[in-house]
């Protein structure tokens, strides 16, 4: 159903001259009213438009991160194993990558990545990734050997992106013991 | 022209109506809104929130009987005297309780109400009001005759279609939405008082009569409405658009666009991304969000929405860029220019 938008709102000549005389001070004030979209005719069909990271998008943002882990083990615990928690920190500024992607690598593109990778898989497995040795060191336990949970969240500040993930995993005895 | 009709019967001609039985009579929603002088989206709004439907069906259209009619004159008058919604629902629902045990005929009633409690009155005695008690009374033998009045003034045609002929039945609800838009079309963008938009109105409130569930129609009545300064009118109209067709891009760009036209720049925001999220390139996103973000001082945002909708709009072909599109982008590049000084600055 979906035709091009039609809007008849019109900026006063004193807005255009507005913008002529202090170029250098942006406010709303300056651009005219967004305008009232129409349906025009029923459309036969409509398109459902999907955003996902490009295959290699992450490869290429995850090799210009800067990280930084931190664990501790959890004081006071006794019975049913020990656990161990570890904060990742990635930063990813989203301008320094403008030469490897097509699209403009500024704010509203951050915005929309921080959307897309804060529900990504392959995010979440690739900090697991990065907690693991941490983890593993802590409890002094095979990386391999460990299960660890971790929650992860992504936003924007401006061109930047920002990861953070709380990771967890439980040294229990009975593990311990089978290894 | 249908102006009442008596179930189930073909409508009878406004003569007619004002000698039949009020409980015989049903009432188009246009025929009340012309009573009560309420907006025809507004009753339709009503009626799609369970607020006061009409109670009768003939075929596919429904209609407003005249207990309907005493309901939506107590709802006005409560909302009128600044009851919340959920008090005058309950009010409603007291009404519609007491309403069928009543035994004289409706027009000899009196209504009032106190508080929440709407009172019925089956004797003559004429109730005193008295301020903060009493909000409202009248009686629905005046309602009768008003209703008779109203009915028995057939709508001028030039508000209706300008033929002389006001509405041809044969037509579908789509072919009014159609002539609506073709009304629109015609506008010059300048007076919201045009006859061209009046004419365009009456026909999208006339497909909306014949399928209310015609999403397209709400959204243009809505814009329409915006356009001639009725916000909550145009409000409720892309609500409706949206309930219909949860999908629909242009009542989904209205909405943001109302909520930024009237000082609500986080709305709006959320309003508009959620449309790209749907239509990742959609011109009035990027525009609307470009000011938004402006008036919320998130200026690198605002600067990166201009630019796509600059780019957007370049990418257009030339049929596609109508002069208020061409005006907004000769705007936006201005101040993305300006934007983009300030912040290598």
């Amino acid at each position: 159903m979906s035709t091009p938008p039609r809007a008849k709102v019109r900026a006063s000549s004193a807005v255009a001259a507005s913008i002529a005389a202090t170029p250098d001070v942006p406010s709303p004030g300056l651009l005219p009213a967004p305008g009232w979209s129409h349906v025009r005719r029923i459309a036969l069909f409509r398109r459902e438009v999907r955003e996902v990271l490009a295959p290699h998008a992450l490869d290429l943002l995850w090799s210009r991160r800067e990280e930084m882990i931190e664990g501790s083990r959890e004081l006071g615990r006794k019975a049913e194993g020990e656990r161990y928690f570890a904060s990742v920190m990635v930063t990813i500024e989203l301008r320094r990558c403008e030469a490897l992607f097509a699209e403009p690598c500024d704010a509203a593109t951050a915005t929309l990545l921080a959307e897309l990778l804060g529900r990504s898989r392959a995010l979440h497995d690739r900090l697991v990734a990065l907690v693991r040795p941490e983890l593993a060191g802590l409890s002094a336990r095979p990386a391999e050997t460990l299960e660890i949970s971790l929650e992860h969240r992504v936003r924007a500040d401006d061109t930047c992106l920002l990861i953070d993930g709380d990771a967890m995993t439980i040294a229990s005895p009975t593990a311990s013991r089978l290894r | 022209m249908t102006r009442a009709i008596s179930k189930p019967t073909i409508p009878p001609a406004p003569a007619e109506v004002s000698a039949e039985s009020p409980q015989g009579t049903l009432y188009s929603v246009r025929d009340v809104a012309r009573l009560f002088d309420v907006q025809e989206s507004r009753l339709r709004y009503w009626a799609q929130t369970g607020f006061i439907r009409p109670s009768q069906r003939v075929g596919e259209r429904t209609f407003y009987d005249f207990r309907d009619l005493i309901a939506v004159k107590v709802a006005r008058e409560l909302l009128g005297a600044g009851l919340s919604l959920q008090r005058v629902r309950r009010a409603l629902d007291a009404l519609r309780t007491k309403l069928p045990e009543v035994s004289a005929p409706l027009s000899r009633l009196r209504i009032r109400c106190e508080h929440d409690a709407v009172i019925v009155e089956e004797s003559e005695r004429t109730f005193e009001a008295s301020t903060g008690q009493v909000l409202l009374g009248f009686s629905v033998e005046s309602l009768q005759q008003e209703a008779a009045s109203v009915l028995a003034f057939p709508v001028a045609p030039a508000a209706a279609d300008g033929d002389g002929s006001p509405y041809d039945d044969d037509e579908s609800a789509y072919e009014w939405f159609l002539r609506g838009s073709e009304h629109e079309a015609a506008w010059d963008g300048e007076d919201p008082g045009d006859p061209t938009l009046e004419a365009a109105r009456a026909a999208y409130e006339r497909a909306l009569e014949l399928d209310p569930a015609l999403a397209p129609a709400y959204t243009n009545l809505g814009a329409l409405l915006a356009a001639q300064g009725d916000l909550d009118g145009a409000r409720d109209c892309f609500d409706q658009a949206l309930a219909f067709d949860s999908e629909q891009p242009e009542a989904r760009a209205n909405l943001a666009s109302l909520a930024l036209q009237t000082g609500d720049p986080e709305t709006a925001i959320a309003g508009y991304r959620q449309l790209l999220r749907q239509v990742p390139d959609s011109l009035e996103a990027h525009y609307g969000l470009g000011r938004a973000y402006l008036e919320v001082g998130v200026k690198a945002q605002a600067l990166a929405h201009l630019a796509r909708f600059c780019d957007a709009f370049d990418r257009l072909a030339e049929g596609e860029r109508d002069p208020s599109l061409r005006q907004r982008r000769a705007h936006a590049g201005a101040a993305a220019e300006a934007l983009r000084r300030e912040l290598r600055g």
